[in-house]
């Protein structure tokens, strides 16, 4: 079930300790409410895919929290926290981070490998689906061989497998054509609204931001507006 | 969890080191399993080749001598016995049975060897596989490997045996002894050692054909023991069966004195056994060695390849993947290779042996038991299960590094 996403005093350093390092985020809140798509932007540096990471629980904060409901995901251990994204989490990439040696259908149902022995019909059905979706054959051959607008489709088609509930994406057209774009900012868009997910990705893509319900802007580690939203 | 997807994904990453590292962990397990294997089968297959030669006697001389010549038919001159012992220990209560043997002749490199019909038969243990044993002097008995068949007419020749199975050579062809004829009459079964290459014919023939007589006090004297001791002559060696272990040891108390030599074949092979072995040692060493350097290696290989893995590893947390699918497809890669190898291995170094036993069957006729022991195969297991585990400190180490930064590596 989607759940309020809380991010509270959010504080990212990149260096040896929390007082001499370079603060990546700087006392970041924000609160994003279930179903709510949400983009950000900002120059570059500005911390936005460090934004993303954070609340993915893939990198730890020095101060504050980010909660997925009563559930305070920067304090949870590592194997819960693994779960918890595993669960909840579709995640598209800035650089794809596809395997390249595997095909588009197995690059998407990879997620699936990780609780099951035998991919399930309906799971292998819905990756096919979404492939067909982002204009991709499932039979096509390695990742490694397809063109960076097809890796960023892949990459789109593997973080929306498994229904997630919180969608985080970085730069999710930025290797599309004009054309692709808008049908990926659909996919996105209309996938989060149509399953009651939350999205939140940042972009500059003009097309994607008007889709958004708000757009937040990062400088310098700090969130300059909220576009509206509490906190 | 199923991680077979990722496990190929990295294989095929390695290209072609992903060929090669099996490839040279087969031949370090292959050198080893044929070393260990040829060697074992060879002290089985000598061990098996001396099962009916409970007790030997001979003239005082090299025991190690007297049991290559008369178990491996190793060709030597020997010095001879008294043959009036055969009639001493036909009459002696602690003997079972008791057997001449007698070298000397040869039949296209095939040697000829002179005993009674009781231990061509093995004392009962063996039946001819065609035909029958020999019942007069000018009959012959071939053993299973000899190409001759019944009914086929032989003339010995004095000559050195064994040189060339099959083959008469100019030395034989110039000392044949004319007008001295054997008639196969029967075929022996396998028994896996060089007596399937002999010719077996009665010790009264033999001695007749060297000008000595046939033992006996009458010319058509039945063949066999009792022998005349007056007229027998003197022979290489006898094969004793003592009727227990008491009597052997005490029979070859008896025998290693006056005159004459007694000793279990057991001892000289364990002898031999005892420098064989520390061969051994020392091959079993450096091959232990070599399979040690190689798995090294290639756990080394393994542990760079895993370190550069650093990024699908954060990947695979990034989406959720548990340690112990991370693990697993970290231990998977490995033991994919490590097991590709060994398999390889095995199959290379059963071959080699076998090759290797070919070999040794054409020079000494020993048919040797080609078999993978426990050892061997605990050895590789234990190499597989060390290597493979210590692939998996990349991965473990790779939990230490947040799934950002690895993903930026």
């Amino acid at each position: 079930m989607t759940q309020r996403l809380t991010v509270a005093a959010l504080t990212v350093v990149r260096g040896h300790t929390a007082d001499s390092g370079r603060r990546i985020l700087d006392n970041v809140d924000l609160v994003i409410e279930p179903g709510a798509v949400v983009a950000i932007t900002g120059p570059s540096g500005a911390g936005k895919t460090t934004l993303l990471q954070a609340i993915a629980g893939l990198t730890r904060p020095a101060t504050g929290s980010v909660a997925w409901g009563a559930l305070e995901i920067s304090r949870l251990p590592q194997a819960s926290c693994d779960h918890w994204r595993r669960n909840t989490v579709g995640l598209v990439f800035q650089d794809f981070q596809l395997v390249g040696e595997l095909g588009t259908l197995a690059n998407v149902m990879l997620p699936a490998s990780f609780d099951h022995w035998r991919t399930p019909a309906l799971l292998r059905d819905r990756a096919i689906a979404l492939l067909g979706r982002v204009g991709l054959d499932a039979r096509a051959g390695r990742a490694a061989s397809l063109s960076p607008g097809e890796q960023q489709r892949l990459a789109i088609a593997r973080a929306l497998v498994r229904d997630p509930r919180l969608i985080l994406a970085d730069e999710p057209t930025a290797s599309l054509d004009t054309e692709n774009a808008v049908a990926i900012a659909d996919l996105l868009v209309g996938t989060a609204r149509q399953c009651g997910a939350s999205l939140m990705m940042v972009s500059h893509d003009s097309g994607l931001l008007r889709r958004a319900d708000h757009v937040l802007r990062l400088a310098a580690g700090r969130l300059m507006s909220n576009g509206g939203l509490a906190g | 969890m199923n991680p077979w997807a990722v496990v190929l994904a990295d294989l095929r990453a390695l290209r072609w080191i992903a060929w090669l590292a099996p490839m040279l962990i087969a031949i370090a397990v292959a050198v080893g399993v044929a070393v260990s294997a040829q060697e074992a089968a060879l002290r089985q297959a000598s061990a098996r080749a001396a099962d009916d030669f409970d007790l030997l006697i001979g003239a005082p001389g090299s025991a190690t001598q007297l049991t290559l010549t008369t178990i491996y038919l190793r060709p030597d001159a020997l010095p001879l016995v008294d043959g009036a012992l055969l009639n001493a220990l036909a009459g002696d209560p602690r003997v079972a049975a008791a057997a001449p043997v007698a070298f000397g002749d040869v039949v296209h490199g095939h040697p000829v060897v002179g005993t009674t019909a009781a231990f061509a038969a093995r004392w009962g243990r063996i039946a001819p596989l065609e035909g029958r044993l020999f019942e007069r002097e000018g009959e012959a008995v071939v053993g299973a490997d000899v190409r001759m068949r019944l009914g086929d007419s032989l003339t010995p020749s004095h000559a050195t045996a064994g040189q060339r199975i099959g083959v008469e050579r100019p030395e034989e062809a110039g000392h044949r002894h004319e007008g001295v004829h054997y008639v196969v009459v029967g075929r022996l079964p396998r028994l896996g050692t060089a007596w399937d290459q002999a010719i077996l014919v009665p010790i009264e023939s033999v001695w007749e054909t060297h000008g000595l007589g046939n033992g006996h006090a009458a010319d058509d004297a039945l063949l066999g023991a009792p022998f005349d001791a007056a007229k027998v002559p003197g022979v290489p060696a006898i094969v004793v069966r003592p009727k227990a272990v008491a009597d052997a040891y005490a029979l070859r108390a008896h025998y290693r004195q006056g005159g004459t030599m007694a000793f279990f074949p057991a001892e000289v092979l364990v002898s031999l056994y005892s420098v064989l072995g520390d061969l051994r040692d020392t091959i079993v060493v450096a091959t232990v060695l070599n399979d040690v350097l190689v798995f090294a290696a290639i756990t080394l290989l393994l542990l760079a390849l895993a370190g550069l893995r650093r990024r699908r590893y954060a990947l695979l947390r990034a989406l959720g993947a548990s340690r112990s699918y991370i693990l697993l497809t970290a231990w998977l890669g490995a033991a994919a290779i490590l097991l590709t190898g060994c398999l390889g291995g095995l199959a290379l170094g059963s071959a080699g042996a076998w090759l290797a036993a070919w070999f040794v069957q054409q020079r000494t006729d020993l048919a040797l038991g080609i078999g993978l022991g426990v050892r061997e195969l605990a050895q590789i297991g234990v190499l597989i299960l060390v290597a493979s585990v210590l692939a998996l400190l990349p991965a473990l180490a790779s939990f230490r590094t947040p799934v950002a930064d690895a993903l930026r590596s």
